[in-house]
């Protein structure tokens, strides 16, 4: 046994209830746990009774409001805009934007390194929780997981996007052309499609595992209310029965998809800072930019989760399963996280500035010249986000937590925009100094990014149940109450 | 193949189930594959079901598949990359036809990849799965209940160990046909 989190309870009642407790069993079971006990348990954690869990935790994926389709329709009618501008663009070509020689990457591939980045915590967190058996995690994978999934196949559309001849995008794919050409795996932009890929097909496949117990959850409550769901979720659920057996495999192979993921997380984000640090352009050609694209990714990420736990707790009134616990947990994590990438952000100034390398002190004067209001956004998120989330009294504060991760993207945007665009206007010779500013057709199909991200999710949530049902089940049957002294304390068994 | 009969009882304590699952496995002499704990959470693996009805090849042999996989995957990176280079070079910043480093930032995704699809698959060879026929279950199962499943050879060993759940403390029991 091990603790997990400890509190204590000094009342005499309790004490007297506690020592009536034997067996873990006796927690889930109301008639035979004295109330005191329960009232504390619930305090630990948050069900009483399975059915009434399942009832609460499937609620928003069974019972939709009008308000939500009005959502739906408001986030489809921004997306129907982005398609359609997107569709001009193809049409007249990429001088509807404001890139141009020797501006080439503006503000789409800034959004598709932003949308990689977002993508990055949901299944990292995921997997080093889950194989840290932090149990803290356990009400949160699911919404981070698809967080990932879901920015994934937002970033994946950029490249399309950018490329402008969307038609020729197959001569990126391995396959038989006209032009007898293959991929040149030379390129860092072909190590890029390929990391991404397996990211989407890990990153899917830890996601749809984890569902597999849920669902199965969900097609026995939509078979009990002939509800429509029945269908996909009989097919998805597999026959799931929750057998010994099942839950061995399901166990053993979560864990080897964990082990993947953290191995392939981290390589998608650096391939992706290839893309820049490969070639020879000063202000790009770094050896940390690996590393800091990775640190930038999960802090990104890990705020990314905060502002969405934050909705889906507000939204659907989960504020017993997405507990202050849980926000408090991953404010810590975003301090953390804060440190190592601001570190990493002075270490690659500070390199610049005392070997005083001209064409790079340059590029670096030119972002706080062209640029200070997003040197500043990015730069003061960071900081005080560090300050902040120091104090528990912030981190337990809802509201701070919300507006304070939304400032930690809106800082991280900046910074994909900084490294992608500054380098770019004040390129080799001077002649070719340039200025940019996204026109309106980049902001709009920016804008259908967001809401498609948003479209996905909401989706989701009324598909496929949002709370890991299963992984709080198992947390409740591992852990109990342990008397140690005058106190007792949560405590978690471990194999 | 020859019939068999199954049993499925719903408890509603961990304890009293287990004692059933020591009781039917001496009784009925149930090895692994005869005996199963239907649980809508994860239990410590034989906190439930006993050693000898542990399904121990998953331990033993589950890992094989993302591995063996992944070697696979490893060769057709190296065949991916490394090939093109051969079959189809294109002098690029005058790297060699086999560039060490495309070879290994591909090898090494197409190893992962073929890892994620070895995890998948280990879940559907090792848990019989998909398996969309009617089995023995209760949706009650998914609400908490813990239900214990064997299978038996004949009705007389069913009616038997119908009776004996009952008797042990399962407030419902289904019985069955050809459905473990």
């Amino acid at each position: 046994m091990s603790t997990s989190s400890g509190h204590a309870h000094g009342s005499a009642e309790h004490k007297a209830a506690f020592n009536d407790l034997t067996d873990v069993e006796d927690i889930r079971d109301p008639e035979a746990v004295p109330e005191v006990v329960r009232s504390t348990y619930d305090d630990a954690d948050i069900f009483r009774d399975e059915k009434e869990f399942n009832d609460h935790t499937l609620r928003p994926m069974f019972y939709t409001t009008k308000a939500y389709f009005i959502f739906v329709i408001a986030l489809s009618l921004i997306m129907a805009q982005g398609v359609a501008t997107f569709a001009v663009q193809t049409y007249y070509g990429l001088g509807q934007t404001n890139m141009h020689e020797p501006l080439f990457w503006g503000s789409y591939i800034a959004t598709f390194v932003f949308w990689v980045g977002m993508s990055h915590s949901g299944t990292i967190v995921s997997s080093l929780l889950r194989l840290s058996h932090a149990n803290w995690r356990r009400p949160i994978l699911r919404a981070a997981e698809a967080m990932t999934a879901f920015s994934l196949l937002v970033a994946g559309l950029f490249p399309l996007i950018h490329v402008g001849r969307l038609w020729r995008v197959y001569y990126m794919f391995p396959l038989p052309n006209q032009r007898t050409l293959w991929p040149q795996f030379k390129s860092p932009l072909m190590w890029d499609m390929m990391a991404i890929s397996v990211y989407m097909v890990g990153s899917m496949t830890f996601l749809y595992v984890g569902l597999i117990p849920d669902l199965a959850i969900a097609r026995d409550r939509a078979i009990a209310n002939n509800n429509w769901r029945q269908h996909y979720l009989k097919f998805l659920a597999l026959g799931w029965r929750g057998s010994n057996r099942e839950w061995m495999v399901y166990n053993k192979a979560s864990l080897f998809l964990a082990v993947i993921i953290l191995l392939i997380a981290p390589s998608v984000h650096t391939i992706v800072s290839w893309d820049f640090a490969m070639t020879m352009t000063p202000g790009w050609h770094t050896t940390i930019f690996g590393p800091y694209f990775v640190v930038g990714a999960i802090y990104s990420g890990v705020a990314g989760v905060v502002t969405l736990m934050i909705v889906l707790r507000w939204l659907f009134k989960l504020d017993d399963v997405i507990r202050i616990l849980h926000i408090d947990a991953l404010g810590k994590l975003l301090v953390v996280i804060a440190i190592i990438w601001t570190y990493f952000y002075v270490n690659e100034y500070i390199v610049t500035w005392y070997s005083h390398k001209p064409e790079e002190a340059h590029m670096w004067a030119w972002q706080g010249e062209r640029f200070p209001h997003l040197l500043w956004i990015m730069l003061g998120g960071s900081v005080l986000n560090i300050f902040l989330l120091s104090w528990s009294r912030v981190r337990r504060n809802v509201y701070m937590m919300f507006w304070m991760s939304l400032l930690v993207n809106a800082g991280m945007y900046s910074e994909r925009y900084l490294i992608v665009v500054p380098v770019l206007t004040r390129r080799d010779n001077p002649f070719m100094w340039t200025d940019y500013l996204p026109s309106g057709t980049e902001l709009s199909i920016i804008a259908a990014s967001f809401a498609y991200f948003i479209f996905l999710y909401a989706i989701f949530i009324k598909l496929f149940p949002i709370v890991t049902m299963a992984d709080v089940k198992e947390g409740v049957v591992i852990s109990g109450d342990m008397k140690i002294g005058r106190h007792s304390v949560r405590v978690q068994a471990r194999e | 193949m020859s019939d068999h009969y199954t049993v499925l009882g719903l408890y509603r304590k961990v304890a009293i189930k287990t004692k059933t699952v020591d009781r039917v496995v001496e009784e009925f002499d149930l090895k692994d594959g005869e005996i199963e704990s239907l649980t809508s959470a994860a239990y410590p693996d034989g906190a439930i079901v006993d050693d000898k009805t542990l399904h121990h090849e998953v331990y033993k042999q589950q890992y094989l598949f993302p591995f063996l996989l992944g070697i696979c995957g490893f060769f057709l990176g190296i065949a991916l990359a490394g090939g093109t280079g051969y079959i189809m070079n294109m002098d690029v910043g005058g790297k060699p036809p086999f560039s060490y480093m495309p070879t290994g930032v591909i090898t090494y995704e197409t190893t992962l990849a073929c890892a994620v699809v070895g995890s998948l698959l280990s879940i559907f060879y090792f848990g019989k799965l998909p398996n969309w026929t009617e089995r023995a279950y209760d949706p009650d199962i998914s609400d908490g209940a813990l239900g214990l499943l064997v299978k038996l050879d004949s009705t007389e060993d069913q009616d038997r160990a119908a009776a004996m759940m009952e008797e042990m403390g399962a407030y419902r029991v289904h019985k069955g046909k050809n459905n473990f």
